[in-house]
C-alpha cells in the first residue's frame, strides 16, 4: 500500500507527453474526502462515485473473470493433481510444493534463465547506454535513422527472428561459421554446445533488447538539462567522467527499470528458446516458462504445472525485491 | 599564434578522428541489427537447398517460396486472421483502458485506492501462473478452443493499460470538464467527445503497444490455435515445422518477411507513437 | 413384431460393438462423412484405397485433416479433456498410443479387433491393450535392418556379410573410417533423441520398465550393453555428430558421409522418395548385427494404428474405414507399395511383391528382408503410457553421457531413478 500511494503521488507530476501544468487536485482534496468518509453513508458515497464505478467496472469485471479467478484457481490447481480430463482431479495436499522442491529440471531451467541473464544484461545495458548518450551528441546526423535501425529489432516476432537466428548460427552451413572461417576461426557448435547454445539465446535477446532499452535511456538523456553537462565541462571534467559520474547517476531509476524489466523477461522466456533451440541441448536453455508448458501440456500435470508456475513466481517477486533494496541502498 | 588558436587547431583533427569513430561503431551496431533483416528477406528469395549453402545473395532470386506460401498453407487466412485479431483487440482494449484510466484518474469512490492497489499487485504475476487457469477455463468453461476470442477478450481486462492511461488522464484540465459539465454535458459526453480526443497521443501509443503484442503473441496462442486452419501467423509459422519431411525453411522464411513486413510499415508510418509507448512504461522508474 | 423392437433398443447400446461387425458386411446401413486426422504420407497412402472404399461404402464420405502427428496428438488431449472437437478416425503414432489408451479417449474395439489378433504382428497389440481390452487397429510395424551405402563399404574393401554382431560392426567401422573417412552412423551427442538407444533395448526384448511397469534400466544388464555401444561408437568417434531429421542429418545420408543406417522399414521409403532420391542403386539392406547371445537380428522402431476417439458421432462409418483400409490384403499391400508403410497384416508377406527386385537398393528383394525380420522382432513394450515423459528423461541423461559428463553407468542409474520419481513407478 505504501508503495502504490507513492506511485500516485509521484505519477500525478508527471506528464510524459504533454506539458501541461501540473494538474489540479481531482475533484475533493484527500482532506476533504476523509471527512466524507465520516459523514455519509455508504449508499450515498457509492451513488455520487457512480460514474467513477461505472468507468472502471467494464475493466474490473473482464479482469475478476480472466485474470483475479485465474490466479486463484491456479492455487486450488497447486494443490491437486489432474491430467485434464474433468472428474480426474484428486487433492494431495502439499505434494506438488514437495516434488517441485526437488524437481532438477525445474531448478535447472531457472538457473538456465539466470545465466541468460548474466550473460547478455551487463553488456546490453552498458552499450545501450552508451548508444543513447552518442545518439544524443549533437553533431551526430541522421540520429532518427540510427534509432530506427536499432530499435526495429524490438518490432519483430520472436518466432520469425528465432528461426532467422537458428539458420544464421547452424554449426556447418550457418552464415556465421562461415564467416568466422574467412577470418580463420573454427566453427563454433552455437547451438549444439551447453554453454554456446545460451550464449546465442543471449545474443537473439541482445538483438531484440537494446535498441528498446536505448530508446528508454534517450528519452530519459533528454530530459536532463545541457546546462549541466556545461557546467561539469567549465570545472574540466572530460565526457567519460561527465557520462559516469552525472550521466549514469542521473539515469539511476531509468536504469533500474530496465534492469528489472530484463530480470522478468529472462525468466518468463518462451518464444525464443522455444524457436531457437528448443531447450536444448541437454535441457541447458529449458526455462521456467516451458517447463510449465511441458509439464502442463505435453506431461499433463495440471496441478504440477500449477505448482511450480506459483514457485517461480515467488522467486521472480524475491529476486525483484532483493535488487531494488540493494539498488535503493546505494542511494542512501 | 595566441594559445587559444592552437588548442582549436589541435583539437580539430582530434575531434574528427573521434567524431568518426563514433559514426563507424554507430554504423557497425546498425549493420547488427540490421543483418538478420537482410539475411531473412533475401534467403525468402532462394530455394531451400541454397539456404543451406553460407552465400548471402541468392543467385536466382525468385518469389516462388511467397508463392507456395500462400498457395499451400493457409498462410492468407493465418495473415487476415493475425490483423483482424491484434485489430479487434486494440480497439477494444484501448477504448477500455481509457475507460477504466479516466475513472482512476477523475472520480473519487468507495475502494478506488484497494482496486487500484490489487490492479497493480496483479501486473507483477507473470503470464506463466494464470497460463494453465486461463487455458482450462477457455475450454471447459467458454468452449472457445480454436477462436480468436481467447486471444482478444481476456487481454482487454489490462493492468498495464489502465496504468498508462491512468497517468495522462490526470493531466487533463479539470477546468476544462467542469465547463462542459456546466454546459449541460453528460460524463459519457465528456468521455467521448472531450477526453478521448485531447488524449489521442496517448491512445496512439498504447494502441500501437497492444497491436504488435498481439500481432507477434506466440505462447498463448499456440495452446488455443489447435488447428493450422484456424492459426494466426506467428503459430502457422512454427507449426510448419512440424509437418512431416525436411522443415520447409523456405517457407518458414517467406513467412517470416510476410510477419515482418506489416509491423515495419506501421513503424514508420507512426514511429513517435511507438518512441512514446516505450518510454512512458518506464517513467515509473 | 414388438418384442423384436423391444429387443433392439436393449441391444443397441449394449451390443453395439457386434453390430458394427455385422454392418460390415451389410453395407448399405453405413452411411454419413467421417473426419479423418493424419499426417503426410499416411494420408498420401490411405487415399489411394478410397476409390474402392467408396464402391464397398458408396454412402461414406471421407474428409482429411492433415496435422502432424504433434498437432494430433495434441489436439486429441484438447478435444477428450473438452469433451468435443475430435475427429472420427485418427493415426495414432505407437508411441503415443499407450498414453490415449489410458486416457479413456478411445473407443473400445476388443470386439471388432478380434478377428485380427492372430493376423496382425503379435507385439502391435500391447500399446493398444489396457486391461485386456483392445482401443486400436494396427496398421503398419516399424521392423529394423541396416541400410549401409554400398560404394562406402567397397571403397574400404569391407565385406558387408562380414558384420554378423556388434562387435564386427565397430571393427568395420574403424576400417571405414581410416579408408574412406566416412563415420558408421549418424548419431547426434547434445541431440541425440534415444531412439537408436531404444532399438537396441527393443532388439534384447526389454523397454524402459518390465511387465509390472518396474523401471529395469540400472537393473537388467542388457540396457548397460545397449549403451555400451553408443559408448563405444562416440569414444572412436565412429558416429557423424547430427541431429536426426534435420537438413544436415538428410545431408550427410544423402552425400554418403555415413556408412550405415539401422534404421526401421520406413526408412527405405523416405530414402526414396526426398532425403536421398538421388542414391538409386547405392544403398543395400542386411539384418541388423547382434548381440552375442541374443538371437534377433531385428529390432521394431516406430509404427502407428487407426483409432476411433470416443467422441465420434459415427463409430460404425468409421470402424468400417478403418477395417476396410487395414483389415484387407489389398488395401494394405497398395498401401505398401505407394509409400512403403509396412503392414502389421502378416497375410500380406506371402504376396508376390515382397518377391520384387527394388532398383534403389541395387535389385536386392528389400521387402523380403522386413518381411523376413519381422518375423523375429521381440515382443517388448518400450512404449508405456508414459512414454514421452520417460524418452526426455532418458534422451537427456544420455545427451550428458555423450557429451562425456558421466559414464554409462551413471547415465542409467539417473534416468532411472528420475524415472521412478516422476512416473511413480518402482
Amino acid at each position: 500500500m505504501l508503495s502504490f500511494q507513492h506511485g500516485l503521488n509521484s505519477s500525478e507530476s508527471e506528464t510524459p507527453l504533454r506539458n501541461l501544468e501540473k494538474p489540479q487536485p481531482v475533484a475533493m482534496s484527500n482532506d476533504s474526502t476523509r471527512l466524507g468518509l465520516r459523514q455519509v453513508s455508504l449508499g450515498h458515497r457509492l451513488w455520487r462515485g457512480r460514474w467513477g464505478l461505472l468507468f472502471v467496472a467494464p475493466f474490473f469485471l473482464l479482469f475478476a473473470v480472466f485474470s483475479i479467478y485465474p490466479i486463484l484457481f491456479s492455487i486450488w490447481l497447486s494443490f491437486h493433481e489432474w491430467n485434464g480430463v474433468p472428474g480426474r482431479e484428486l487433492a494431495v495436499g502439499f505434494e506438488n510444493f514437495r516434488f517441485a522442491l526437488r524437481d532438477g529440471l525445474f531448478w535447472e531451467s531457472m538457473t538456465n534463465a539466470a545465466l541468460i541473464f548474466v550473460l547478455h544484461l551487463p553488456l546490453m545495458l552498458f552499450l545501450s547506454l552508451v548508444l543513447a548518450v552518442l545518439l544524443n551528441q549533437h553533431f551526430l546526423k541522421l540520429q532518427g535513422l540510427w534509432r530506427a535501425l536499432i530499435f526495429l529489432p524490438h518490432l519483430t516476432s520472436m518466432v520469425a527472428a528465432g528461426f532467422t537466428f537458428r539458420l544464421i548460427l547452424e554449426k556447418d552451413s550457418g552464415f556465421a561459421n562461415a564467416a568466422l572461417g574467412v577470418l580463420g576461426i573454427s566453427p563454433i557448435p552455437w547451438l549444439d554446445d551447453v554453454w554456446w547454445a545460451r550464449i546465442s539465446v543471449a545474443l537473439l535477446l541482445f538483438w531484440a533488447w537494446t535498441g528498446y532499452q536505448m530508446v528508454i535511456f534517450l528519452s530519459a538523456l533528454q530530459t536532463i538539462p545541457p546546462e549541466l553537462n556545461e557546467a561539469a565541462m567549465m570545472d574540466g571534467a572530460n565526457r567519460i567522467q561527465i557520462f559516469w559520474h552525472i550521466t549514469i547517476p542521473l539515469l539511476k531509476p531509468v536504469i533500474i527499470f530496465c534492469f528489472t524489466v530484463s530480470v522478468i523477461g529472462t525468466f518468463a522466456l518462451y518464444t525464443e528458446t522455444t524457436i531457437l533451440t528448443g531447450g536444448g541441448p541437454i535441457h541447458a536453455t529449458s526455462t521456467p516458462t516451458m517447463e510449465i508448458f511441458a509439464n502442463a501440456f505435453l506431461n499433463l500435470k495440471y496441478g504440477y504445472a500449477a505448482a511450480l508456475s506459483y514457485i517461480y513466481f515467488l522467486i521472480v517477486v524475491a529476486a525483484t525485491l532483493i535488487q531494488l533494496r540493494f539498488t535503493n541502498r546505494g542511494d542512501s | 599564434m595566441n594559445p587559444s588558436q592552437s588548442s582549436i587547431r589541435k583539437q580539430n583533427p582530434m575531434q574528427h578522428l573521434v567524431h568518426g569513430a563514433i559514426y563507424v561503431f554507430i554504423i557497425a551496431i546498425c549493420i547488427f541489427t540490421m543483418f538478420p533483416f537482410v539475411w531473412m528477406f533475401l534467403s525468402s528469395l532462394k530455394p531451400l537447398s541454397e539456404i543451406f549453402g553460407q552465400g548471402i545473395l541468392p543467385t536466382n532470386p525468385s518469389l516462388d517460396n511467397f508463392k507456395r506460401l500462400f498457395l499451400e498453407t493457409p498462410a492468407l487466412a493465418a495473415l487476415i486472421r493475425s490483423f483482424i485479431i491484434a485489430l479487434t483487440f486494440t480497439v477494444f482494449s484501448v477504448f477500455f483502458c481509457a475507460l477504466g484510466g479516466y475513472g482512476f484518474a477523475k472520480f473519487h469512490f468507495p475502494g478506488k485506492s484497494a482496486m487500484f492497489a490489487v490492479m497493480l499487485g496483479t501486473m507483477t504475476i507473470p503470464f506463466a501462473v494464470t497460463l494453465v487457469p486461463l487455458f482450462v477455463m477457455m475450454r471447459n468453461v467458454f468452449h472457445w478452443i480454436d477462436t480468436p476470442w481467447p486471444l482478444i477478450v481476456p487481454g482487454l481486462a489490462n493492468a498495464f493499460g489502465i496504468f498508462f492511461m491512468r497517468q495522462y488522464m490526470v493531466s487533463v484540465s479539470d477546468e476544462m470538464l467542469d465547463a462542459a459539465r456546466i454546459d449541460g454535458a453528460s460524463e459519457l459526453q465528456i468521455f467521448l467527445r472531450l477526453v478521448l480526443p485531447t488524449t489521442t497521443p496517448a491512445l496512439a501509443s498504447l494502441g500501437i503497444i497492444f497491436f504488435m503484442g498481439s500481432w507477434n503473441n506466440f505462447l498463448f496462442p499456440t495452446i488455443i490455435l489447435r488447428d493450422p486452419s484456424n492459426a494466426t501467423l506467428p503459430v502457422l509459422i512454427a507449426s510448419l515445422q512440424g509437418s512431416a519431411g525436411r522443415t520447409p525453411y523456405d517457407l518458414i522464411m517467406a513467412a517470416s518477411v510476410v510477419s515482418t513486413i506489416p509491423m515495419l510499415i506501421v513503424f514508420v508510418l507512426l514511429q513517435r507513437y511507438f518512441y512514446a509507448g516505450i518510454t512512458a512504461g518506464s517513467v515509473k522508474g | 413384431m414388438k418384442p423384436i423392437h423391444k429387443l433392439a433398443a436393449v441391444a443397441l447400446p449394449i451390443g453395439l460393438a457386434a453390430i458394427i461387425g455385422v454392418a460390415t458386411q451389410a453395407q448399405s446401413g453405413v452411411k454419413g462423412e467421417i473426419t479423418i486426422w493424419a499426417w503426410g504420407d499416411p494420408i498420401k497412402a490411405l487415399k489411394t484405397v478410397d476409390d474402392s472404399f467408396s464402391k464397398a461404402f458408396p454412402n461414406v464420405t471421407l474428409k482429411y485433416v492433415q496435422k502432424s502427428p504433434n498437432d494430433v496428438n495434441q489436439g486429441l488431449k484438447l478435444a477428450i479433456s473438452a469433451g468435443s472437437g475430435a475427429p472420427d478416425v485418427l493415426l495414432i503414432a505407437d508411441s503415443d498410443l499407450a498414453q490415449f489408451v489410458s486416457l479413456g479417449g478411445l473407443t473400445d474395439v476388443t470386439t471388432q479387433t478380434k478377428p485380427y489378433l492372430k493376423r496382425m504382428n503379435a507385439y502391435k497389440w500391447n500399446a493398444a491393450t489396457l486391461k485386456g481390452r483392445v482401443y486400436s487397429m494396427p496398421w503398419d510395424s516399424g521392423p529394423v535392418a541396416m541400410y549401409y551405402r554400398r560404394d562406402v563399404f567397397q571403397k574400404a574393401g569391407v565385406d558387408i556379410n562380414s558384420i554378423k554382431t556388434w562387435d564386427d560392426y565397430l571393427k568395420a567401422a574403424q576400417i571405414i573410417k581410416s579408408k574412406t573417412g566416412a563415420k558408421m552412423l549418424p548419431l547426434s551427442k547434445a541431440r541425440n533423441d534415444s531412439r537408436f538407444f531404444e532399438t537396441l533395448l527393443w532388439q534384447q526384448g526389454i523397454g524402459y520398465t518390465n511387465k509390472d511397469g518396474a523401471v529395469i534400466l540400472d537393473k537388467d544388464a542388457r540396457a548397460k550393453v545397449a549403451l555400451d555401444l553408443l559408448v563405444k561408437l562416440f569414444k572412436d568417434d565412429l558416429t557423424a555428430d547430427f541431429e536426426s531429421w534435420t537438413d544436415p542429418w538428410y545431408k550427410t545420408i544423402a552425400e554418403g558421409e555415413i556408412a550405415t543406417l539401422p534404421m526401421a522399414s520406413w526408412m527405405g521409403g523416405f530414402l526414396k522418395s526426398w532425403i536421398a532420391p538421388k542414391t538409386v542403386g547405392q544403398w543395400g539392406i542386411v539384418p541388423l548385427p547382434t548381440f552375442s547371445g541374443s538371437r534377433a537380428r531385428t529390432s521394431n522402431d516406430g509404427g502407428s494404428h487407426l483409432a476411433i476417439p470416443e467422441l465420434s458421432k459415427n463409430k460404425e462409418a468409421a470402424w468400417a474405414y478403418i477395417e476396410y483400409h487395414l483389415g484387407r490384403n489389398e488395401s494394405q499391400l497398395t498401401m505398401y507399395k505407394a509409400t512403403d508403410i509396412f503392414p502389421s497384416l502378416e497375410s500380406t508377406y506371402k504376396d508376390p511383391m515382397f518377391n520384387e527386385p527394388d532398383a534403389f537398393f541395387a535389385g536386392q528383394k528389400s521387402r523380403q528382408i522386413f518381411a523376413e525380420a519381422i518375423k523375429t522382432v521381440p515382443n517388448a513394450t518400450v512404449y508405456t503410457a508414459d512414454y514421452p515423459e520417460i524418452n526426455g528423461l532418458m534422451t537427456l541423461e544420455l545427451q550428458k553421457m555423450a557429451t562425456g559428463k558421466q559414464s554409462a553407468a551413471d547415465a542409467l542409474k539417473n534416468a532411472a531413478n528420475a524415472i521412478r520419481e516422476r512416473t511413480r513407478r518402482k
